[in-house]
């Protein structure tokens, strides 16, 4: 190795001791590895996904947290602390690095030191971080659903390509065991002829939630957490304060529902796209569609409970006449037998859900081997890991922007239909509708004020 | 019209594959259920369109010779007499009398109805032609051709004729029966349904003015699952008048459609001084069900056929783009202004939502986008309303496209003060504009010409060139320029991205794990097994905890190449190189490698016999079994042999047959190790055939009893039972004689025990042991038994057992359907068991007699499910559900019975019917009789 290079956390000194990377914790806590060889991790958006996501980081050998930004100062400081804390506390006290803070993402982004962003903001946000962060030459780990529109994600891919940068779309599902093994049997045509997917998750189509008008906390740039949407008055469901003092809920000031803004139209995109990014991301995994889509978005009557006019539902047709319904395979299997991907194939039915669990009609193929196609399907086991791996020795990543763009692209189609309230024939090819120039309109929205020409 | 003939020809060729075969006898009609009638009822018009000018009388006709509609033809008789009582428009003739058709009785009906008639309705369906003579088979063809013509005759001098569904798919066969004149008569012939009855089919309204349509179908149309029928070269827009279409752009197609996408649905026509119309609803009784729409356009259908209701026949363009049906009323400025004083405030969203969907949903029409447009640009002009209102009018103007009104946009963008109005109108601005939203307006990356100070540098460039295949590779970038081996391991996947060749990548020596993996990779995109072999080299420095993803770049690889390679390098290589191998091969399909290592197998020295055996684990079949088997009495190595004992387990697991079974017993003889042979009788229950019998006594005549009797007690029949006694009696010491007791008893849990055995037991057991025999011989009930009891003085145990014997009955389970037993053993051969899904390989029916009893023919009746049974079979019997073993039978077909004849009658209790065959048809049980 070099010694001549200035100091950059990133890949320095790894000659020696790159045979072992994916070394123990123990080893590591040993001091076999100096801490400089981590990879120097920028949060953006500290919400509840990141509050999670950041346990995970502060605590793996492969990173460091070395900044964060938040719109909200007291988001910044809890964090801060707490991820301050873990380094000391894992490092018996001889650690005592400090967390940069930023509020505005495009100073964190100048950060030379940070090597790697996980973007874990509100969706509307993920596209331009996503192009800003490729520009500065960060790798991306960027949660989904990838984008708000279809045109971002055309965006986003174009700035990825270009910038030479290595990104990680965060549908944690591809690198669980249970997913994989669904998405191998039916690429190895082990199900026989494939008639019919399912996806279950609840309804919720995005709506125009009505929130009051509430009095801005002190400390939170507003206009900031807007950002390139429409603007609306602040409103707690979108952004909750923390939770400082514990109440009979308990202590955790992250205890708050998830952020409403997903439910709403202006800022997200349902759970369809919510869920939708894990389970259609899935399905199109396992029919071998990853980067292409689906040819038809099939609008059918079917009344909400929850709102009279929210008046539709949709399933999607693949090019190969196979359809992806929402539910599940009632009249095939049992309740208790029913995951949260099913397939039905001329063979019989498989299914598979989180926490590594499987069903199969014909319980051979709960261990069937590969073959085929299905030995194309990648295998990772670790989505961070794998992120990880790919910054360090340029290898791929198991959910590339290609195809989290083509899988979020999905969902946002989908919804786009169910707004209009009828059926769309969709070219994955051209990334656009046939036959309805209104429904085209709806694959991009022009950015706001100051992040109008990113 | 323009049509390309040849296109619809061949689209015609493809559909007649599955439009034309040869129709089955046909089933009994179908009756519609009460909640079929009531949700018709719910769905029927009030009135009549007009009153009609005398009274009038139609005829419902539903002959068919081909495809019948079942649900569709008895919903829609049911329709039509209902609504022509209920409204006294007419009166309703429901007659196939085919004598309707002769001369001047056909000119008493007002309106003649072909409801979903099919084929050739004045002839009669093949099976029936099939038994005629030739004289009787001209005489229905002078039938068929004389009232086809008067029923053609008939319209053209002023009748009238309104077709249902397949009353297009009349006539139409052709090269069969064929027949133009009344194609032509109707306006046109079925030629494909590109959709099915269980996805949607869109339809568009075409003319809301006609007296057949008006003040109907206020949503533009409906969305129905009815399986619509595409019309071919027939016909001609030109000449009858469309009503309604299917919208082929938001119509999802499994199948190729017309190229013109003209896809009629409802029209009328006139033919001489006749009337004409066609309705493609009603495939089932589903559209009739829920579609008052449908009902009432039926009913004004028919009042036009009669001629009192009269509409414009008169053709039509079809409309440049059809409208989408709607579920919401288009909504008025009112609508809107009803939102003047709203806040933000949750209680109100679904009300938004309500103006907003209903807004999206009209988009697509092109004068209402033009005059709201207008309308909402004003309101916020004027000023009215709440922050919130006027967002929304915002929101509601970027719905309707705006287009009329953006010139204008600039200028009240300029004086607009509210953010959230601005925003909105901003962003409809730019849209309209056709600004991009994202112009990459970015420094792009560029290259650096020198090698860069920096580690994560370099690593930009190397993954930038693997992204960008173009770009030229910079002078200072190549393998020997970088000393970091991960850069290295970089480098090599961004030259594969550029095509570069694999050799050259894989000549590269590997010095972490991530270069070796890197290599693999590359050579998984060559079909070079050379290299793949080459890229083994330096499998030492592969770390364990990244093995799975070298193993998946293996089996990667080994899509190209099959497994041969791999083969190679474990049988060539040792060590950490040849672990891997095995490893990836274990991973992947062998069935085609497997014939080269099984004859490389005693080759091997004994490591590589153990990842051989583990490989071929990965394919846990008979026939590994059977070839495995054939190495045990050679194999010295004891790790090896435990590798051979769990794979012949795992292959085991799906049952042991007589052919795996005679392996079995040629590895038994050739065996020298005791060990061994006490392993292999473990599989004599699992096959339990009369060789697997021999081969037990063998066993205990060679001195290993225990296993012996431990294994005939697992006996899957009753056959095991005499050998248990005779060990029992020539036993040398009493531990034998208690294995073989020990066996019978666990053997009597399963199997009815023959007179014999139990004597034998009866006697032999302790006396503390009689009260089990007793419940055995309750719980398996036989005569014989019962009066060996009564002799011995126990007769209520004989009349308990009598009693049941007479009280047994006898059930059906299955595997697929329900309600066996009720159907098939009822004695009425109209009640019908059935599968209620197409016959599958594995699907089975068990009879359970309730007793072991003597049995030697088994009649399965099909009765009127012509053909509804599997066309293979498998027979097995035994005494129990659990233990049943395969039997002989001689499977025939007589009438439309399956018959199972027993060549030696069998004693059992329950026989197992399992099905090979792989149908369309579901397998139907009418009755079961027993002999």
């Amino acid at each position: 190795m070099s010694t001549d290079i200035s100091r950059r956390g990133f890949l320095k000194g790894l000659s020696v001791a790159a045979g072992s990377f994916f070394i123990s914790r123990d080893i590591f806590a040993q001091g076999t590895i100096p801490a400089n060889d981590k990879i120097n991790v920028g949060v953006i958006g500290l919400g509840k996904m990141a509050h999670g996501h950041i346990g995970g980081l502060a605590t793996s050998p492969q990173c460091r947290i070395t900044a964060i930004c938040d719109v909200d100062d007291q988001r910044l400081a809890y964090q801060k602390k707490r991820i301050e804390d873990i380094y000391a506390r894992s490092s018996g006290g001889k650690v005592s690095g400090s967390v940069k803070t930023y509020k505005d993402f495009r100073e964190l982004l100048a950060d030379k030191s940070v090597d790697a962003v996980f973007i874990v903001t509100p969706d509307h946000w993920h596209a331009i971080i996503s192009i800003l962060a490729a520009r500065a030459g960060k790798a991306i780990y960027c949660e989904k659903p990838l984008t708000f529109t279809v045109a971002e994600g055309d965006a986003v891919i174009k700035a990825v390509r270009e910038n030479g940068v290595v990104f990680q779309t965060g549908s944690q599902q591809r690198s669980e065991s249970s997913f994989r093994w669904y998405a191998q049997v039916i690429r190895s045509g082990l199900l026989g002829e494939i008639k019919e997917m399912y996806c279950n998750f609840g309804r919720k189509y995005p709506l125009m939630l009505n929130f009051e008008e509430e009095p801005l906390p002190k400390g939170i740039d507003w206009d900031m957490w807007i950002g390139p949407a429409p603007y609306r008055p602040y409103t707690k469901h979108f952004l909750h304060p923390l939770m400082m003092t514990p109440d009979e809920k308990g202590s955790d000031p992250y205890r708050y529902p998830w952020g409403e803004w997903r439910w709403h139209s202006e800022y997200g995109s349902g759970l369809q796209a919510d869920w939708g990014a894990h389970h259609i991301d899935i399905t199109q995994w396992a029919l071998g569609l990853d980067g292409k889509g689906p040819k038809y978005v099939e609008v059918f009557e079917s009344v909400n409970p929850a709102d009279k006019n929210d008046k539709f539902d949709i399933r999607y047709i693949f090019e190969n006449g196979i359809r992806l319904n929402y539910g599940y395979p009632d009249k095939l299997v049992a309740p208790a037998d029913r995951q949260m991907v099913m397939a039905v194939g001329k063979n019989g039915v498989i299914g598979a859900s989180r926490g590594g669990k499987r069903y199969a009609s014909d319980k051979r193929l709960l261990s069937a081997k590969p073959s085929g196609d299905g030995l194309n399907v990648y295998v990772s086991t670790n989505h961070k890991d794998d992120f990880f791996n790919a910054v360090r020795s340029g290898a791929g990543t198991i959910c590339p922007v290609e195809v989290g763009v083509s899988s979020c692209n999905a969902c946002l189609i989908g919804n786009i239909a169910h707004m209009l309230g009828r059926t769309l024939e969709y070219d994955w090819r051209t990334r656009s509708f046939k036959g309805d120039v209104e429904a085209n309109r709806y694959l991009s929205r022009p950015n706001r004020g100051q992040w109008a020409n990113i | 019209m323009v049509l390309k003939k040849r296109n619809i020809l061949t689209i015609l060729a493809a559909l007649f594959l599955f439009g034309t075969f040869a129709q089955a006898a046909y089933k009994p009609e179908y009756v519609l259920t009460q909640k079929d009638k009531d949700a018709i009822d719910a769905n029927l018009p009030s009135s009549a369109a007009v009153k009609p000018k005398k009274n009038r009388k139609i005829l419902v006709f539903d002959k068919t010779t081909s495809f019948r509609h079942y649900e569709g033809i008895s919903a829609a008789k049911y329709l039509l007499e209902k609504i022509g009582k209920d409204t006294g428009a007419w009166s309703t003739v429901i007659s196939n009398d085919l004598s309707n058709f002769e001369g001047p009785k056909i000119k008493e009906f007002d309106c003649i109805v072909m409801n979903n008639t099919t084929g050739a309705p004045f002839s009669e369906p093949d099976d029936v032609l099939g038994k005629m003579s030739q004289a009787e088979k001209d005489k229905i063809a002078q039938r068929n051709s004389r009232l086809r013509d008067n029923l053609i005759r008939y319209v053209s001098e002023g009748g009238g004729l309104f077709g249902i569904h397949a009353a297009a798919d009349t006539y139409r066969i052709r090269n069969k029966d064929r027949y133009e004149p009344y194609l032509k008569m109707l306006g046109g012939d079925f030629v494909g349904h590109p959709w099915t009855s269980n996805m949607t089919e869109v339809i568009s309204l075409e003319d809301a003015d006609n007296a057949i349509t008006k003040g109907l179908w206020k949503r533009h149309g409906i969305i129905v699952n009815d399986e619509i029928y595409m019309m071919g070269d027939i016909f001609d827009r030109s000449k009858l008048r469309v009503l309604l279409s299917l919208d082929a752009d938001r119509t999802p197609v499994k199948a190729k459609i017309r190229e013109d996408k003209d896809i009629p649905v409802v029209w009328i026509k006139t033919f001489g001084k006749g009337r004409v119309a066609y309705g493609g609803f009603g495939h089932s009784q589903r559209p009739y069900t829920k579609h008052r729409d449908i009902n009432e356009t039926y009913m004004r259908l028919v009042q036009f056929c009669c001629g009192d209701l009269a509409a414009d026949t008169s053709s039509i363009e079809k409309p440049a783009r059809l409208v989408a049906p709607k579920l919401f009323d288009r909504p008025t400025m009112d609508d809107v202004r009803k939102f003047k004083n709203v806040e933000y405030d949750p209680s109100v969203f679904v009300d938004l939502d309500g103006i907003v969907f209903a807004f999206y949903a009209y988009n697509d029409l092109e004068d209402f986008n033009n005059s709201m447009a207008q309308n909402l640009l004003e309101e916020i002009l004027s000023g009215v309303g709440t922050p919130r209102y006027r967002a929304l009018l915002a929101q509601l103007l970027d719905a309707t496209g705006a287009k009329v009104v953006v010139p204008k946009l600039r200028n009240v963008l300029f004086a607009e003060k509210d953010p959230a109005v601005k925003d909105r109108l901003a962003s409809l601005l730019a849209r309209e504009e056709g600004k991009i939203d994202f112009a990459g307006n970015g420094s792009g990356y560029v290259l650096p010409q020198s090698k860069p100070g920096t580690n994560s540098e370099i690593m930009r460039a190397i993954i930038y060139l693997g992204a960008n295949p173009k770009a030229a590779l910079p002078q200072w970038l190549n393998m020997s320029s970088l000393s970091n081996p991960n850069h290295k391991a970089a480098l090599m996947r961004s030259l594969t991205a550029r095509g570069v060749e694999a050799g050259e990548i894989v000549a590269v020596k590997p010095e972490n794990t991530e270069m070796f993996i890197a290599r693999l990779e590359a050579a998984a995109k060559s079909s070079n097994p050379e290299i793949l072999k080459k890229a083994f080299e330096g499998a030492e420095i592969l770390d364990s905890d990244k093995k799975a993803l070298a193993r998946a770049a293996i089996v990667a690889a080994s899509v190209k190449r099959g497994a041969d390679t791999l083969l190679g390098i474990i049988v060539n290589l040792s060590g950490a190189q040849a672990d891997l191998a095995a490893e990836a091969l274990s991973l992947t399909d062998i069935s085609k490698t497997k014939s080269k290592l099984l004859s490389d197998f005693p080759k091997l020295d004994a490591e590589k016999r153990k990842s051989v055996v583990k490989i071929l684990a990965s394919l846990p079949d008979r026939k590994t079994f059977i070839d495995v088997i054939s190495f045990l009495p050679s194999e010295n190595d004891t790790s090896v042999k435990n590798e051979i004992y769990k794979l012949l387990v795992r292959c085991a697991q799906n049952g042991v047959d007589s052919e795996m079974f005679s392996a079995v017993e040629k590895a038994y003889k050739a065996s020298k190790s005791d060990a061994d042979k006490r392993f292999l009788l473990r599989f004599a229950p699992a096959c339990s055939n009369p060789q697997a019998l021999e081969l037990c006594v063998k066993a205990a005549a060679d001195g290993n009893v225990a296993e012996a009797c431990r294994y005939l007690g697992q006996w899957k029949n009753r056959s095991a039972a005499a050998e248990l006694v005779k060990i029992a009696k020539s036993a040398k010491d009493e531990r034998c004689r208690a294995y073989a007791h020990s066996g019978l008893e666990t053997l009597f849990a399963s199997c009815a025990p023959d007179l014999e055995s139990f004597e034998y037991a009866y006697d032999a057991f302790p006396a503390r042991d009689r009260e089990k025999l007793v419940k055995v011989a309750l719980d398996k009930p036989d005569g014989a038994i019962a009066e060996f009891l009564r002799k011995r003085g126990d007769a209520v145990s004989a009349d308990a057992i009598i009693k049941k014997i007479k009280e047994a009955k006898p059930t059906l389970s299955s595997s697929a359907g329900s309600g066996g037993t009720a159907a098939a053993f009822d004695g009425n051969v109209k009640s019908r068991w059935s599968s209620g899904t197409p016959i599958k390989p594995g699907m089975w029916i068990v009879l359970d007699f309730g007793y072991s009893r003597e049995i030697s023919v088994i009649e399965l009746d099909s009765a009127v499910s012509v053909g509804d049974f599997p066309s293979k079979v498998e027979i097995f019997a035994g005494d129990s559900q659990s233990a049943l073993s395969p039997v002989a039978a001689d499977v025939s077909v007589v009438g439309n019975k399956l018959v199972l004849k027993f060549p030696q009658p069998l004693n059992a209790r329950c026989v197992k019917i399992l099905s090979l065959d792989d149908s369309s048809r579901w397998w139907s049980i009418h009755e079961v009789y027993l002999k």
